[in-house]
């Protein structure tokens, strides 16, 4: 399983989001480490194929994505930054929903939106408006969604942001069960998420990427004379040193 | 004074509030003028102003003298009307037809001037003949004001002798009560003198009633912006505000109170300054308002102007009580969603309560201390009623002022305490129990819905088209269908007789007209007979020369739904079909939009071709939703009012449409008809589904739609006749074009085609949106990859 971008390049306006991004991904966890406007939610839109390229090609398994269409769309699981939901459906009806988008139907459909419910400790209010969720709870029926009909793609855009630490290390563990047939592709500013799963780290600075690695191998990598923010390096280190401008 | 300006300086609402009042202005504009018709606005402003000419002869007259110049004024319209429809000319005791004439030409030149469109003169003279009646109505109303005062006083005296009350158990409850009160407030009256005077301005306002629903909009929309703060999640930052509790309270209470008056001002004052500019006035505002008709029961001594300013009051103050309540029940609650869903139900059941209890009923006190009655507050001067609290008989008006000026002040207290003291967090709520009991039941269905079935599910139930279908359904009921038919006089026996022969030209027939000629009837009947005979031979002579079998067919019938007759009320029809389609449609995909899950829904398997395509189709049962409001019910008129036995005959036997290219029945045309309706407003759903997909809110959607199709139909409507180029009122109502088709040109067919290209347009254009095309990936450019900064770093 490849999923690979070569020289993508989008701009907005002048401002170039993605400047000839080439990098393959194939199974395991893909951390995406970037300050804000480094090009991250702009490298999964055009994986989704939400927003138009302006140069380059996303192909899977050698085949362009827009080319495959809904073959593409059939193995890829996407969970968008923006909290947007449908707020008045409930959490049953909303994973339902998608579900449905997503080519499922009958036993299957309630078997697995039960499932993921359960996954994503919804199952106790999945007939309560999504309306009326806290951030976090939001976050899980996003989540939730993307994990529907067993995504050989996953694209997670901030997946933990506003869970309890509980709730973070619990989704978190789940993401790492999930990587081994399957490529996820996780976008955080919790630098101590991507670090405790990632199988490698991408970093992203004004729509380049500037560096691709394990996430040790990274810290590894940190200048002698960097002194550690919090006594031991880490990938926080990686990020101030690198992106960070410090 | 932040959130002054937060309320009122918001444009949504300052457009919604405007929208409001302007369709509150043009309806009653539209119900003052007796319906407005293409092209017909001057005429019918002639027509006022005429009517009024005629309030001018009856100055300085007794009561018995205008009803005499009324009688003799309707004798003339209507003998010069006559005259043009059929040619009849007749003299009677006012005179001989060329005294009608140079009455007419004097007085109202107008009409003169209409004389060569009999439809004109007739929607003219309904003007002036209206206004004449309502004239004659008033000054009988005077003349007879005081026997109506000695009849009610008669009346009392009659039932208090009456055994049945006397002796009865009832004698000192609430039926004696009643009779007394009613004698004693009719006795206090006696010193009123009425004075005849210019009363329709006055009178036609009041019977607006439309009016006072969209007061009820005006105020909803004030409370809901006290809300805003929940529904955003501010809540709980506003009250840790130093002035976010009772400060507020008292601010927003300030902004209810102002917000009725200027509704007040909006939605009443200027539909009474327009109904006083267009009848001429309300004449000696210092007049008793006994004077006007409808004030005929009113037992208030107050003058015209007195009245007006105590209304304007009341209904200030009715915003105001009516507001709070509402802002109550919403503010008490808080789940949004619930607190509309109580708020709806409250509504309802107040509707029902004031729409079935019968006046003089032992519940009348849920009746009258009601919401809707609140909001009819002008019925509480006109209607003299007396309400049963506990055997005693009080006055109605007197009791709902009280509980009114209490319930303002009760209220007042108990808003500003809710928004001081009601916590956004913590309580216990019975009502979300019950909402997810009904969550938990309806997930059961939800989760079994195809994808078709789940987008008309969230269309209708979170998009609210359950609402839109519902007073689309309701609303459809008040169209009308039928045009106006020019009354001839001298075709009553002919069409009696066509309507009784309706059918196939055979031998049958010549034996029909024959026992016609037989009878002796007398010779106005042969003629009538020899008509029918010339007639039914050009038929056939038509029909042989088309190849198509010949039928005697009442073309009028056809005239007064389909055809000429018909064609200011297929417009209307028509733009009420475009505005239903529209407001059922346009939402479709703002919706997405709206909820902020575009990227989300379009990265799914079938969330782009598959989910388009079942939003297109539920548009377009949308359509049928509309089309069968209208149209189904147009069908379902014609063949009640017509009872046609033709369906069968070849459509070229009706005169209109002997040239129509088409070898089809009347049946068929009739199908045909609303075939090609239904295919417009299918199209105009596609159209709807495209303009929407450019805004991201519901509310802009409907903004943007409304301004693109509804609004060109509708100064279509109004008679800027250029814009029936720039509107689709023509191709969906369909039926002026397919009737000019009958002359055999088929240049009528082009605005179809026109619609059904913009129609399919709009498909592919949202479809492109929408779905995405490989097209859309520009050739494949080189970028130096910059990834070997890594080495460097």
């Amino acid at each position: 399983m490849e999923l690979k971008l070569e020289n993508v390049t989008k701009r907005y306006g002048n401002t170039v989001a993605l400047d000839g991004l080439s990098v393959t991904f194939h199974e395991g966890i893909y951390g995406i480490l970037g300050a804000n406007g480094a090009g991250k939610s702009t490298m999964m839109n055009l994986i989704s194929d939400n927003i138009k390229r302006d140069g380059g090609s996303v192909t899977y398994n050698g085949k362009d994505i827009i080319a495959l269409g809904d073959k593409f769309r059939a193995v890829l699981g996407y969970m968008p930054q923006q909290q947007g939901i449908y707020e008045r459906m409930t959490a049953e009806s909303f994973v339902s929903y998608i579900g449905r988008l997503k080519g499922l139907k009958g036993r299957e459909l309630r078997e697995q939106t039960a499932q993921v419910l359960k996954l994503t400790n919804l199952e106790g209010v999945r007939h309560k408006a999504v309306g009326q969720f806290s951030g976090g709870m939001k976050q899980r029926a996003l989540l939730a969604q993307a994990l529907l009909g067993d995504p050989k793609v996953l694209i997670l855009d901030e997946p933990t942001a506003g869970l309890d630490p509980r709730e973070r290390i619990r989704i978190r563990e789940f993401i790492k069960e999930l990587s081994a047939d399957r490529i996820v592709l996780l976008a955080t500013h919790i630098v101590s998420d991507i670090e405790s799963i990632s199988d490698y780290v991408l970093m992203l600075k004004k729509g380049r990427l500037i560096g691709i690695d394990t996430p040790s191998a990274l810290i590894s990598s940190l200048p002698e004379s960097w002194t550690p923010v919090s006594g031991r390096p880490s990938l926080e280190d990686v990020y101030l040193c690198f992106i960070g401008d410090r | 004074m932040s959130e002054w300006k937060r309320v009122f300086s918001d444009t949504r609402r300052l457009i919604l509030a405007l929208t409001v009042t302007a369709l509150c202005a043009v309806l009653f504009l539209s119900s003052l003028l007796y319906r407005i018709e293409p092209g017909a606005f001057g005429d019918m402003i002639a027509a006022q102003k005429a009517a009024r000419t005629i309030y001018s002869q009856c100055e300085n007259k007794n009561c018995g003298e205008i009803i005499a110049l009324c009688d003799e004024i309707t004798a003339k319209i209507s003998a010069y009307c006559s005259y043009i429809n059929g040619g009849i000319t007749y003299a009677d005791e006012n005179g001989t037809f060329d005294d009608v004439e140079a009455y007419i030409s004097e007085t109202f030149p107008r009409l003169i001037s209409l004389s060569d469109d009999a439809y004109a003169v007739n929607r003219f003279g309904g003007v002036l003949l209206t206004a004449v009646n309502e004239i004659r109505a008033e000054a009988e109303h005077i003349d007879g004001y005081g026997d109506y005062l000695s009849s009610i006083e008669k009346q009392a005296q009659v039932m208090s002798g009456v055994g049945i009350f006397q002796g009865s158990v009832e004698h000192d409850g609430f039926t004696s009560a009643n009779i007394k009160k009613t004698a004693d407030d009719y006795a206090a009256m006696r010193d009123v003198e009425v004075i005849f005077g210019s009363g329709a301005a006055v009178e036609h306002w009041i019977s607006y009633s439309y009016a006072d629903y969209f007061f009820l909009v005006m105020i909803v929309l004030i409370v809901l912006a006290f809300l805003e703060d929940r529904k955003g999640g501010l809540w709980h930052v506003i009250r840790s505000c130093k002035n976010g509790r009772t400060s507020l309270g008292i601010t927003r209470l300030e902004i209810l109170i102002c917000g009725s008056l200027i509704s007040t001002f909006l939605i009443y004052c200027v539909p009474l300054m327009l109904s006083c500019a267009v009848s001429g006035g309300i004449g000696d505002i210092q007049r008793p308002i006994q004077s006007l008709v409808s004030f005929r029961s009113c037992t208030a001594a107050v003058s015209v102007l007195g009245w007006l300013l105590r209304y304007f009051f009341l209904k200030v103050l009715s915003g105001v009580f009516i507001g709070l309540l509402f802002w109550c029940v919403l503010g008490t609650l808080s789940s949004p969603q619930f607190s509309l869903a109580v708020l709806g139900a409250v509504l309802v059941s107040e509707y029902a309560l004031y729409e079935f209890i019968p006046a003089g009923n032992a519940l009348d006190i849920f009746k009258y201390l009601n919401v809707f009655s609140y909001i009819r507050i002008s019925d509480l001067y006109t209607d003299y009623v007396n309400i049963n609290m506990f055997g005693k008989a009080l006055g109605v008006r007197g009791v709902m002022l009280s509980v009114m000026i209490c319930a303002v002040l009760g209220l007042a207290v108990f808003a500003v305490l809710i928004q001081a003291r009601r916590r956004p967090e913590g309580h216990r709520s019975i009502l979300s129990g019950i909402d997810a009991m009904l969550n938990r039941f309806l997930d059961i269905i939800r989760i079994r819905l195809s994808l078709g079935g789940w987008e008309m599910y969230k269309s209708l139930v979170y998009g609210g088209g359950i609402i839109i279908a519902a007073a689309v359904v309701i609303l459809g009921g008040s169209l009308d269908f039928r045009g106006i038919v020019p009354v001839n006089g001298g075709d009553y026996v002919y069409n009696a007789l066509v309507i009784d022969r309706e059918g196939v030209i055979d031998d049958s027939f010549d034996e029909y007209v024959e026992r016609i000629r037989e009878s002796d009837a007398g010779a106005e009947l042969a003629n009538v007979a020899e008509r029918l005979e010339r007639d039914a031979d050009a038929v056939r002579e038509r029909a042989t020369a088309g190849g198509y079998e010949p039928w005697l067919v009442y073309e009028t019938n056809y005239r007064i739904y389909f055809g000429d007759y018909a064609a200011s009320v297929q417009r209307l029809n028509g733009t009420a079909a475009i505005l239903f389609t529209v407001f059922l449609c346009v939402s479709g995909i703002t919706y997405e939009y709206q909820s902020g899950t575009v990227y989300m829904v379009r990265s799914l398997k079938r969330g782009r071709g598959a989910l388009l395509t079942r939003k297109l189709l539920a548009a377009a049962l949308f359509a049928v939703i509309a089309w069968a409001s209208v149209y189904l019910r147009e069908i379902s008129d014609f063949i009640a009012y017509c009872q046609p036995k033709t369906f069968s005959a070849p459509v070229q036997n009706l005169g209109a449409l002997s040239q129509f290219p088409l070898r089809i029945t009347i049946g068929q045309y009739i199908l045909l008809l609303n075939a090609l309706r239904l295919v417009m407003l299918t199209s105009v759903s596609f159209i709807s589904l495209f303009i929407g997909s450019f805004t991201k809110n519901v509310l802009g959607a409907y903004l943007l739609g409304t301004a693109a199709l509804v609004l060109p139909a509708v100064l279509t409507v109004l008679g800027l006749d250029v814009m029936k180029y720039f509107s689709l009122v023509l191709p969906v109502s369909a039926a002026e074009l397919l009737w000019g088709m009958g002359g055999g040109s088929v240049i009528y067919a082009l605005p179809w085609a026109v619609a059904a290209a913009l129609g399919i347009a709009a498909v592919i254009l949202t479809r492109k949106r929408w779905v995405g095309e490989e097209k859309r990936l520009r050739p494949h450019t080189t970028v130096t990859t910059k990834t070997d900064h890594w080495k460097n770093l």
